[in-house]
């Protein structure tokens, strides 16, 4: 339905309104509204740097005037970006540093209560209580509403939640055992999902992994934790250097643990040793 | 009337559940069931896998919610061994409640490591529990002798006593009289919280908190104070604590204002206001053309 549209209901509605009184109730309405539509639209996507380099390769030889063109464009658009990002952001609730503080009040300082960060608490201390889960827990009224004064300025670092790209990281039921029962192997998990983790994000490739433990025919006694790898989308000449890559990734990672536990370097080395990843084929 | 085992054995099945299908708000939801059902009899035991669990579904959920860079699933494993090891502790209905303890503290060192940032997991390698237990001795006195701020209907003193904790248990671990301060400080801030969403003005915080709060303070300093707290005086607070706060639950529901947040709206400038004003009126003006 169209604004217009929305505007001649409300005039049927209340024959007896006058226009301004129309047109207020309608700024009162558009202003609450605001927030979702913040939220729900579509934020346009930032060429990324190679294709931005691709971009200004081929208009090397276009006239100067194309060029300009083409930059402001690519700044306004990661400008808007960024700042439906910040916008978003500080609906969620807003990041707590004081220097999100201290741009959004030109400098000045905040006299602002400090924000509870419910990661920084392992008895976290936001209230989701039986009934309903609460995530719009909202302020006591006068306790000093922050309001978003201004779209602007530019803010560099302000980005969107990343995409999670791991579809699945699944650990069998012999791998979670030997979790709770053994703490250097808890540890060394640890340290390899982070790697994995960090990898599949760092590749932009979207990613399955499953865990395993898995004995030989031959040699029963012999457990070896299997890592199986699955490259969603990307052909199979790819995957064999994504392969190779988190593989050595994940080995580097291993190594400084090592490193960082001397006293255990002989127990890591020995799972690392009975540690395999593989491609997932099928 | 108690809780009758069935029913808990159902709740904590329906937890453990919910921690498996990696639903940290249902699993939270179960959690405070286990506690609510608890009050309906006197046998405190009955709560302390509620008040666990509870923790469990917010530490693996935050975990979760920082995914691309968390060992998530090795956490959850832990999480699901512990929850695992819980069922099999309470499949009786006469467990201990000092090893649902144990246990839960084993649970909680163990998985702290995975709540911390990449340096601080480089940094912290080794535990230093015994500066936490001072360092937790030191808060303790802080608010004893600061608990008058309590009375400030701004204050955010209880939350930031926890979060000094939380950061000192994260990165330096401690021992299981640590794992008992907070619980109780935890529990005495749900509390604190329905009070200042209760109150219908500053002097009536006051007032409130002196009734329904301070108490509760003065007993939990009392029970803290000693170097090693002991386990039936923790446990014999902790179940006070967990009725009250189920009680405010009948009597208020969620809490709505426990926690700081921005206020979640968009304030557009008077200019802005005005120039909307007019091109809506301005629209308005050319009325005809609507009927188009």
């Amino acid at each position: 339905m169209s604004i217009l549209e929305i505007i001649q209901q409300i005039v049927q509605a209340n024959p007896e309104a006058s226009k301004t009184q129309v047109s207020e109730a309608l700024v009162d309405y558009i202003e609450a509204e605001l927030p979702n539509i913040v939220r729900a639209m579509k934020i346009l996507k930032t060429p990324s740097p190679a294709r931005l380099r691709e971009m200004e390769l081929k208009l090397r030889r276009t006239r100067k005037k194309a060029k300009t063109a083409f930059k402001d464009l690519t700044r306004e658009t990661e400008q808007f970006a960024r700042e439906m990002a910040f916008l978003r952001q500080m609906l969620d609730g807003g990041p707590s540093s004081n220097f999100m503080d201290g741009v959004l009040q030109d400098g000045q300082s905040s006299s602002l209560a400090p924000t509870m960060s419910s990661r920084d608490s392992l008895f976290p201390l936001l209230p989701i209580v039986d009934g309903t889960p609460a995530p719009d827990i909202v302020p006591e009224p006068s306790k000093l509403p922050r309001r978003i004064r201004s779209f602007s300025p530019y803010i560099v670092g302000v980005k969107e939640p990343e995409e999670h790209l791991v579809v699945r990281f699944m650990l069998d039921r012999n791998v979670e055992s030997k979790i709770g029962s053994d703490l250097m192997f808890e540890e060394f998990l640890r340290v390899v999902e982070v790697a994995v983790r960090r990898f599949a994000q760092a590749s932009r490739h979207t990613w399955d992994f499953r865990m395993s433990v898995t004995t030989d025919v031959e040699a029963p006694k012999w457990e070896r934790v299997v890592l199986r790898i699955k490259p969603l989308d990307v052909d199979f000449e790819k995957s064999m250097e994504l392969w190779d890559q988190i593989d050595a990734e994940v080995r580097k990672t291993v190594e400084s643990a090592v490193r960082m536990h001397p006293t255990e370097s002989e127990r890591i080395t020995e799972l690392n040793r009975n540690f395999f990843i593989e491609m997932d084929l099928d | 009337m108690g809780y009758d085992f069935d029913a808990f054995r159902q709740d904590l099945q329906a937890a453990a559940k919910a921690l498996e299908g990696e639903d940290f708000e249902l699993m939270n939801i179960y959690s405070n069931r286990i506690m609510s059902n608890s009050i309906f009899g006197d046998d405190r035991k009955f709560a302390l896998p509620g008040f666990f669990l509870k923790d469990v579904s917010f530490t693996i959920g935050n975990l979760k919610a920082r995914v691309p860079t968390s060992a998530f699933s090795t956490a959850k494993a832990l999480a699901s061994e512990y929850a695992r090891r819980l069922l099999g502790q309470t499949s009786q209905s006469e467990f201990k409640e000092e090893e649902l303890w144990q246990q839960f503290h084993g649970f909680m060192d163990r998985v702290r490591k995975f709540t911390m940032e990449r340096i601080e997991g480089e940094v912290y390698v080794q535990p230093n529990a015994s500066f936490t237990h001072e360092a937790f001795r030191w808060l303790i006195s802080y608010l004893d002798k600061n608990k008058d701020t309590l009375l400030h209907p701004r204050n955010m003193l209880l939350k930031g006593i926890l979060n000094e904790m939380n950061r000192l248990y994260r990165n330096h671990g401690a021992e299981l009289d640590e794992t008992y301060s907070m619980a109780l400080i935890t529990a005495l801030d749900r509390c604190n919280d329905y009070v200042g969403m209760s109150s219908l003005s500053e002097s009536d915080y006051g007032e409130r908190t002196k009734k329904e709060v301070m108490p509760y303070v003065e007993r939990v300093i009392s029970v803290l104070k000693e170097n090693t707290p002991s386990p039936e005086n923790v446990n014999e607070l902790l179940w006070v604590l967990i009725r009250r706060w189920r009680g405010y639950f009948i009597e208020f529901m969620e809490v709505r204002r426990a926690v700081y947040v921005p206020e979640k709206a968009i304030e557009l400038p008077e200019e802005t206001r005005k120039k909307l004003t007019e091109a809506i009126t301005k629209s308005l003006e050319r009325g005809p053309k609507l009927e188009k």
